[in-house]
Order: C-alpha cells, then sequence, then structure tokens
C-alpha cells in the first residue's frame, strides 16, 4: 500500500527549515491524523436509538414485581418507551420524562402510590399547568424543569 | 569570599522573587481571563520559594479560582490561609464566609465572620449584615430583625439590601401555609379548586378539564351500554384513577409548594448577601 | 528563565501528550511575548493543543485571535487558516470552514499550496450537498500529487464513481417528509428511510382514527370526540415532527458515509488491485 501524502515532504520542506529557526517545533500539517479526527468525530454525532430497560430487569422476583398488575404496567410502559412515544408530538415539560418519573415512582413506591403520582404528573404536563412553572427554575442544558420523585417523598 | 557568595545569595533571592511575582502576575491574568482549571493547575505547583507575602496571593488566587468554578469547600480552605498583613484579607474572609453560608454550613460561616478582624466601618457593617442575613436563613427572624435595625442605615452599600431583608422578614411572618385537609376537600368535590386554593391555578384548571373530559366519555358509556360493559369498565376505571390522583395531587403539593416557597425565599436570602460581597470587593 | 528555553519547554510538553500543561505554557509565552511575529505562533500552538484536547471551539477562538499584518508573506497564515477551517468543521460548522478556505485561497496565488486544504474542502462540501464541487476538488487533490498517470487515473475514476449520480447519496428534503406525513401520517418517515417506523406510525393513526369513526357511527359522539380525536392530534402531529427528524438524521448519516469513504480513499492509497 502507498500512502498518498507522501509527496508532502517536498512541498514543505522550505516552510519547515524557515520555521526552525523560529522555534524548537517546527508546525506541520498532518492531513492523515487530521482526516482520521474528521471521521472519529462525525461517526460520533449519529446519533444511535437507545433501548430502555424493562422496569423489573435485574431484580429479584417479589409479589410486588411479580403480580399480574406491575407485569401488565411494566410491560406497557416498556413497549411505550421504546416503541411509542417517538409517536407523539408533545415532549415532556419536565426531567425525568413522565415515563421515567412513573418508572421511578412504581419503582420506589409500589404500584399504587406510584400510579397516583403518575397520574398527577400527566395531569401536571401540558400547557396549561406549565402557566404556574417558574422559568427562572429550567434547566439550562436540557431544557426542562426538574421534578424528580425524590421531591415526593 | 564570604562576601561574594552573600552577594551571589542575594541576587538568587532577588531574581528568585522576580520570577514567582511574574507567575502571580500569570495566575491573575489567567483567572482574569477567565481560565479557572488553568489557574487552578499552576497554584497547585509548589512554591518553596515564595515569601509570606507571595503566600498570602497564592492562596487568594488559588480560593479565588475554587470559588468561580463553585469549589467552595476548597475555596474556604485557601481563603483562610490568607494572613492580616495580606490586602486581599478583608475580601478573602468574607469570600471564605459566603462559602460556607451558600453550603449552609451556617457555624463555620458565623466563626469565621465573627474572628475576621475589620475596623472600619463599610467592613464591619457588612460583617454584621452578613451575620443577620446568617441569622434569617437558620430561622432566627426575630434575632435577625434586632441585627439589621442595630445596622448603621447611612451606607450606600448594603442599605438598599437592608430594607429587602427587611422586606423578606416581614413577608416570612405573614405567611401562612395552606391546609393539606381542606385542599384534598375541595378537590373531592370540584376536581382541580384544590390546586387553584394552594396557588397552582393552571394545573388546577388543567386537572379540571381533564377530570370532566374522563367524566363525560364516561358517563355517555354508561347511560348507552350499562356499567357491565368493558368500555364503561375501562373509561371509569381511567376516570376514577386520575379523580383520585388529583385529591392525592393536591394534597402532596401543599408540602412541594412550600418547600419551593422556602427554596425560593433561601436563594433570595443568598442573593442579597452576596451582592454587596461582589459591589465591594470589585 | 530564558525564553528560548521556555517555547522548546512547552513545545516538549506538547509533543509529551500532555496538552494541558502545553496550552498553559504557551499562554504564559503570550503572556510574556515582547515580539509580535511570535504571538501569532505561540496562538496557532496553542490552538493545536486545545484541538488535541477536542475543545474544537476553544481552537477556532484562539485561532480567530491571530492577527497578520501581511498574511501573504506570512508562512504561519496558512498553517492558521488550515487549522481554523479543521476546527469550524469539527464545531459542525462547515459553513464557516468553506468561508475560511476561501478567504486562503482568495489570498493566495500560489494554487501549490492549497493541496492540504482540498480534502477538508470537499467534505465541507459534501456537507452543503455541492457534489460537482466536491468532485472537483478531490479531482484537483489527485491531479497534485507526484503519483503515476496510472495512479492517477484509477484514482480519478474511482472519485468520479463515487460522485455518480448512481452512488450519490439520496438527500431526504426535511420539507417533503414533513409534507409527507402530513398528508398520509406514516409515508414521511417511509421517505425519509425509517420504513418499519413509518408502517407503525401508520397503523396507529389508522386505528385511532377508525376507533373515532367507529364510535361517532354508533352515536358515541364524546368518546370518539375526546379520546379518539385527543389522541389522534397527538400521534398525527408526532408524525410529523418525527419524519423532520429522522430526514435530518438520514442525511447526517448518508454524508458521514460518504466522507468517510471518501477519508478512506485518502489515507490507505487506491492500488490495492
Amino acid at each position: 500500500m502507498q500512502s498518498l501524502l507522501k509527496y508532502r515532504k517536498t512541498i514543505n520542506t522550505g516552510l519547515f527549515l524557515l520555521l526552525f529557526a523560529v522555534s524548537g517545533f517546527a508546525q506541520s500539517i498532518n492531513l492523515n491524523s487530521d482526516l482520521m479526527l474528521v471521521d472519529s468525530v462525525s461517526r460520533q454525532q449519529i446519533h444511535h436509538h437507545e433501548k430502555r430497560d424493562f422496569i423489573f430487569k435485574n431484580q429479584p422476583k417479589t409479589i410486588f414485581n411479580s403480580n399480574p398488575v406491575s407485569l401488565l404496567y411494566g410491560s406497557s410502559l416498556y413497549i411505550y418507551q421504546n416503541f411509542i412515544t417517538q409517536h407523539f408530538s408533545a415532549s415532556c415539560l419536565y426531567n425525568p420524562t413522565c415515563s421515567e418519573f412513573s418508572k421511578h415512582a412504581v419503582k420506589e413506591f409500589g404500584i399504587f402510590k406510584g400510579g397516583l403520582l403518575t397520574f398527577d404528573r400527566l395531569n401536571r404536563c401540558n400547557r396549561i399547568a406549565a402557566t404556574d412553572l417558574d422559568i427562572a427554575t429550567i434547566d439550562l442544558k436540557t431544557h426542562r424543569f426538574d421534578d424528580s420523585i425524590t421531591k415526593y417523598k | 569570599m564570604r562576601s561574594l557568595f552573600l552577594l551571589f545569595f542575594i541576587f538568587k533571592i532577588g531574581l528568585a522573587t522576580g520570577q514567582n511575582s511574574d507567575e502571580l502576575k500569570f495566575i491573575n491574568y489567567l483567572i482574569n481571563k477567565g481560565d479557572y482549571k488553568e489557574a487552578l493547575f499552576l497554584t497547585e505547583k509548589s512554591f518553596s520559594d515564595f515569601n509570606p507575602e507571595q503566600f498570602d496571593s497564592l492562596n487568594y488566587f488559588k480560593g479565588w479560582a475554587h470559588y468561580s468554578v463553585k469549589n467552595l469547600e476548597l475555596s474556604t480552605l485557601s481563603l483562610l490561609n490568607v494572613s492580616k498583613s495580606s490586602p486581599f484579607y478583608p475580601k478573602s474572609r468574607f469570600f471564605a464566609g459566603y462559602n460556607q453560608i451558600y453550603l449552609g454550613n451556617y457555624a463555620e460561616a458565623k466563626e469565621i465572620l465573627i474572628q475576621t478582624e475589620v475596623t472600619e466601618d463599610p467592613n464591619l457593617s457588612l460583617l454584621t449584615f452578613e451575620l443577620s442575613g446568617i441569622e434569617m436563613l437558620e430561622g432566627n427572624w426575630s434575632e435577625a430583625k434586632n441585627r439589621l435595625s442595630a445596622l448603621n442605615q447611612n451606607i450606600a452599600l448594603i442599605n438598599q439590601q437592608i430594607a429587602i431583608l427587611n422586606k423578606i422578614c416581614e413577608e416570612q411572618e405573614n405567611h401562612r401555609q395552606k391546609s393539606p385537609v381542606l385542599a384534598g376537600i375541595m378537590s373531592g368535590i370540584i376536581p382541580g379548586s384544590g390546586k387553584i386554593y394552594v396557588g397552582k391555578t393552571g394545573e388546577g384548571i388543567a386537572s379540571l378539564i381533564t377530570n370532566a373530559g374522563f367524566g363525560l366519555i364516561t358517563w355517555e358509556n354508561y347511560r348507552k351500554l350499562g356499567i357491565n360493559n368493558f368500555k364503561t369498565i375501562f373509561f371509569g376505571g381511567i376516570f376514577i384513577a386520575n379523580y383520585i390522583s388529583n385529591i392525592y395531587g393536591t394534597v402532596i403539593s401543599v408540602k412541594t409548594i412550600e418547600n419551593e416557597y422556602q427554596n425560593k425565599l433561601h436563594n433570595q436570602i443568598l442573593f442579597q448577601l452576596h451582592i454587596p460581597l461582589r459591589n465591594f470587593f470589585e | 528563565m530564558n525564553k528560548k528555553a521556555d517555547a522548546a519547554n512547552a513545545d516538549s510538553l506538547f509533543n509529551s501528550g500532555n496538552y494541558f500543561e502545553a496550552s498553559i505554557e504557551y499562554e504564559y509565552l503570550i503572556f510574556r511575548a515582547e515580539q509580535p511575529e511570535n504571538l501569532n505562533l505561540f496562538k496557532y500552538k496553542k490552538a493545536l493543543c486545545y484541538k488535541k484536547l477536542n475543545d474544537f471551539n476553544r481552537a477556532i477562538n484562539e485561532l480567530q485571535s491571530a492577527y497578520f499584518e501581511n498574511p501573504k508573506e506570512d508562512t504561519l497564515y496558512r498553517f492558521v487558516c488550515y487549522e481554523q477551517s479543521l476546527c469550524f468543521y469539527l464545531n459542525g460548522e462547515p459553513q464557516k470552514a468553506l468561508w475560511k478556505i476561501d478567504e486562503y485561497f482568495h489570498l493566495n496565488a500560489d494554487s501549490s499550496l492549497f493541496f492540504d486544504f482540498l480534502p477538508i474542502r470537499a467534505i465541507c462540501l459534501n456537507e452543503t450537498f455541492q457534489w460537482d464541487e466536491a468532485r472537483k476538488c478531490l479531482l484537483a487533490f489527485v491531479q497534485m500529487q507526484d503519483l503515476t498517470t496510472e495512479n492517477k487515473t484509477e484514482l480519478e475514476h474511482l472519485i468520479h464513481e463515487l460522485y455518480h449520480k448512481k452512488n450519490v447519496p439520496k438527500i431526504r428534503s426535511v420539507k417533503k417528509a414533513e409534507l409527507f406525513s402530513r398528508i398520509i401520517p406514516g409515508t414521511g418517515q417511509i421517505y425519509a428511510g425509517m420504513t418499519g417506523e413509518g408502517i407503525v406510525n401508520f397503523l396507529i393513526n389508522a386505528s385511532i382514527l377508525a376507533f373515532t369513526a367507529h364510535q361517532a357511527y354508533n352515536g358515541f359522539y364524546i368518546t370518539g370526540y375526546l379520546a379518539g380525536l385527543g389522541f389522534f392530534n397527538k400521534t398525527y402531529h408526532g408524525g410529523i415532527k418525527r419524519a423532520e427528524a429522522i430526514a435530518l438524521q438520514k442525511n447526517k448519516e448518508l454524508i458521514a458515509n460518504l466522507n468517510s469513504r471518501i477519508i478512506a480513499l485518502i489515507s490507505t492509497g487506491s492500488n490495492s488491485n
């Protein structure tokens, strides 16, 4: 294999010597490594859809996470988060999002209290309810309002 | 021979000091440029040949850079190392105290501020002002008021802040927490009304709309299909869950609203304590 | 402390990979610099440190602060322009990179010095979908190398192949994707390249509409209106928004693939067969 960049030495030698006088290290263009950098940076920019986990993943089986209600809830949440959410227009006002909040709440407080908190949160996630939010408390990175379940403990 | 050696020694010290002050100037330059990470990196190097005065400056710069990147604990440690003879002493002490206030370590903050040696007036009043702020943050409202009223009102630097802090004290005295029981009952009778009562008008209206919507759907299905039909049960289930969650949400919102209010007050006080420090020392 | 020793120290820090420390050393040199001509050199090197640290925005700021009184005669100017255009591209601003390259080309008559700029320019032109210009750029790049005529023809052939009508990336129009999804839900997603998601979206919307129609037909007007249309409103507009997002994402992917192939062509050579 022959590198296409070999030629560069001939052009730059003059410059090299000239600039060597100014400092101990001559500037040069390493086109090859720059192009590799371009490649890796543009690869990183391509966004891959992240898979979101099942709520009771890696949990020991107990009555709380294996009864039919919990399983029905867990599987519908899983389907919603992985296959349905992208079809809805509104993006959530809060961070974590409503579905993520619901996941945390059910994990933390169980299906009953978690469910109540979820319904309450869904009622707060619309344009009318947003008028009560203080714009000064918005998270500048995510452009969402912080509302984690720790507020409801 | 000996005098020659001495001469050499003096020359060497002089050279070292010149270099050191150059380094300090550079650190200061980096801080002014906003390159705090770089400035901190330099302050971490060893400076065994520094004289005490230069050490004071170094500690001040280090503390200030840490403060700027919000490493408040480390900032306090460095700022407290600045000795009394340094021109940076008052600023270092006040900001060390403010760091501790911000972190919520009120006892430490008080200790730092009380042990600060200041004699003339703007500094002295500023000290009392900060201390009264701490009393407010600790919830000792009457103590805070006493301190605030004892302050010299003619100091332009702080008189505006004194007025604001007094107003916050008054506000706090008149503040009454809403009753969660009443709010819950109200939401039970007319969904969403409890939320309007506790101060969340938008949330209340939104709850009313969703409850009315699900209620209407359930009513229509009940009227046409009866109670035992799947659709009635399905929509009725959603309606009931929504209705109960609204009452529950109203009750807990009293607590979250109170927390929000206290947080807002807390941040307001912190902000007011910060303004004169920035104005005076910069 | 002597200045020359300082510069050497900074350079050795840079060469040993301590880019953060090197950037501070260069800043120190800038801080103490007495001769303004060295200033630009230190700024350039400082920018290289930031480039190595993947802080392209800072690199650009550093390079932009370099001032050239005589850009035509200053050899450093070329390097600064090159790094600046590269960092603009890496920072996601291909249009600015193109402006910088054109500015350099405009000021310099000696086109033999353009060499290093050409691949970057081609990649930026790809980002803005200017295939013809990009192809010309790459062909000029091939012409400037000291390769055998045979190799050159082969490379040219490969480049022509890459930009052939058949192979050039099929860029999805964001507006079209939006319009398609507005007329028939799901078709925008299919057009933008995600067939599965488009079909799912179509089915969701169709079933909600069917439910609504069924309810209304049987006299359940409130249920049909609130539960059916309310839900449909969300999935319908969601589909439109999603189609746009997919089109943008797909275009990004296509361009990244094309650029990747060009980079592979340039850096590994061509005489493999």
